[in-house]
């Protein structure tokens, strides 16, 4: 009995190579493939090549961040214990008015320590490497009622792969009428959101102590919200833990917000 | 692109389900950092491959932990409590990708119009051949993430087809086409 052999010649074995590494070619085209590499040293080198590369991809070790990850994690569970659209009760329960007379208190001493060694850190760094922009302030409000709970933030742009081209963020403050008090809580949180944002893209470019001690700083301020959000939830009547939230919220703008303008290497 | 489904909800098996699984599962906070330490670089790894940005893969890896904590309740012991998180890990990497489509989709068309000639022509510090893990951030998208899933992660073409919505063909053909971009690249 006599049998067939396949023969290739470099265009045949460059069609069929990408089956016969994934095993799909049959017998005969995984000899004729076998045999053309043996006899000729470009293919034979190509095919060598390419199973290399499949090992050494395998074996690629573990990577590990460039930071301990958890804090923020930590944080965003936190966060979450008390969802923001969560039923509130109004059944009478003891106040426990000092849980966020404490977080405040607390919050106080770490948001005072944060911006003495931000401010000191930023006057003693290296200068950044662009034109530092300048923060834009806007007249005192008109009205004594008036509140500051916004601010317009000019978002710098930048590919992802350019973070390090990124100036300090221009930052706005902005009027709020005293009518929107009541809604101060989402706009804040708008607010948190949009600040993160240019933080995040900045991140590259500030000493990673200085993110440590800022996102330290962040945990706290988000553990007193939450205990100011838990405590209201049992007390919803409460002007004075409505204040206490609303100063939280309003510790985490101001920290966000001297972050996005901090120069870079800070 | 369509996302990958999580494993369904079956009967478990206290005998073999990691005890930090399971306290996490009821809520305990603790039991899931340790199970966050045990599994962080695995995620994170996965994270970075996929997605060259380290800055974002740690930003994905804090997002894949914060829903796992959310659907930790799901897990039933199917799988391995890793290999469950490691479908999740693709699951968020792949929606990430969707949701900031359209602010990149003009970058991604032009990045997946580089052929052999685009990822050789990378810039590369002179006297500094490249290396693999390099070679795998420079790919094409299409080509990277089939590549990294693969041949680093060691999913099936027909695994993933269905997470990335295409046929095992079209996961077969990118496969080969990042094979013999990264040889260019090495090779040089």
């Amino acid at each position: 009995m006599t049998t067939s052999t396949m023969i290739l010649d470099c265009d045949g074995f460059a069609s069929v190579l990408a089956d016969y590494l994934e095993g799909d070619a049959t017998p005969a085209v995984r000899t004729a493939v076998e045999t053309h590499a043996a006899s000729c040293a470009a293919c034979g080198q190509l095919l060598d090549d390419l199973n290399g590369i499949r090992v050494d991809a395998a074996a690629l070790p573990s990577l590990e961040p460039s930071r301990d990850l958890w804090a923020g994690i930590a944080s965003r569970l936190e966060a979450r214990v008390l969802p923001l659209d969560a039923k509130r009760t109004i059944a009478p329960v003891r106040r426990r008015w000092y849980v966020p007379a404490a977080a405040a208190a607390a919050l106080v001493v770490v948001t005072a320590g944060v911006t003495h060694y931000l401010t000191r850190a930023s006057l003693s760094g290296p200068a950044a490497p662009g034109p530092v922009v300048a923060v834009a302030k806007a007249p005192l409000p008109a009205e004594p009622n008036a509140r500051i709970v916004s601010t317009q933030v000019e978002q710098p742009t930048a590919s992802p792969g350019s973070v390090s081209r990124v100036a300090p963020a221009k930052v706005t403050p902005v009027r709020f009428a005293s009518a929107a008090a009541e809604a101060g809580e989402p706009v804040l949180e708008n607010e948190i959101s949009a600040l993160r944002k240019i933080v995040r893209v900045r991140r590259a470019q500030l000493d990673p102590r200085t993110i440590a001690v800022l996102e330290q700083s962040i945990a706290v301020i988000d553990s007193a919200i939450v205990q100011s959000r838990a405590a209201l939830a049992r007390d919803p009547a409460s002007a004075f833990l409505a204040t206490q939230l609303n100063r939280s919220l309003e510790k985490k703008v101001d920290l966000l917000r001297t972050a996005a303008q901090l120069p870079a290497g800070t | 692109m369509t996302a990958v489904a999580l494993p369904e909800p079956v009967l478990t098996d206290p005998t073999t389900t990691d005890p930090d699984v399971t306290l996490a599962a009821s809520g305990d906070r603790r039991a899931f950092e340790r199970l966050y330490h045990a599994h962080v670089n695995r995620v994170f790894s996965l994270c970075a491959r996929m997605v060259p940005d380290r800055v974002r893969a740690e930003e994905l890896t804090q997002d894949v932990f914060v829903r796992a904590w959310e659907k930790l309740h799901l897990f039933r012991g199917e799988s391995a409590f890793g290999t469950w998180l490691h479908r999740l890990t693709v699951n968020v990497v792949l929606n990430d990708r969707k949701t900031e489509g359209r602010q990149r989709s003009r970058f991604e068309d032009d990045e997946e119009g580089d052929g052999v000639e685009g990822l050789a022509a990378r810039p590369v510090s002179p006297g500094d051949r490249m290396d693999l893990e390099k070679a795998i951030a420079a790919l094409p998208k299409g080509a990277r993430r089939v590549f990294t899933l693969h041949d680093v992660e060691g999913y099936k073409h027909e695994e993933i087809a269905e997470m990335l919505g295409v046929t095992s063909g079209a996961t077969k053909a990118q496969l080969h086409r990042a094979r013999m971009l990264l040889r260019e690249a090495l090779t040089r």
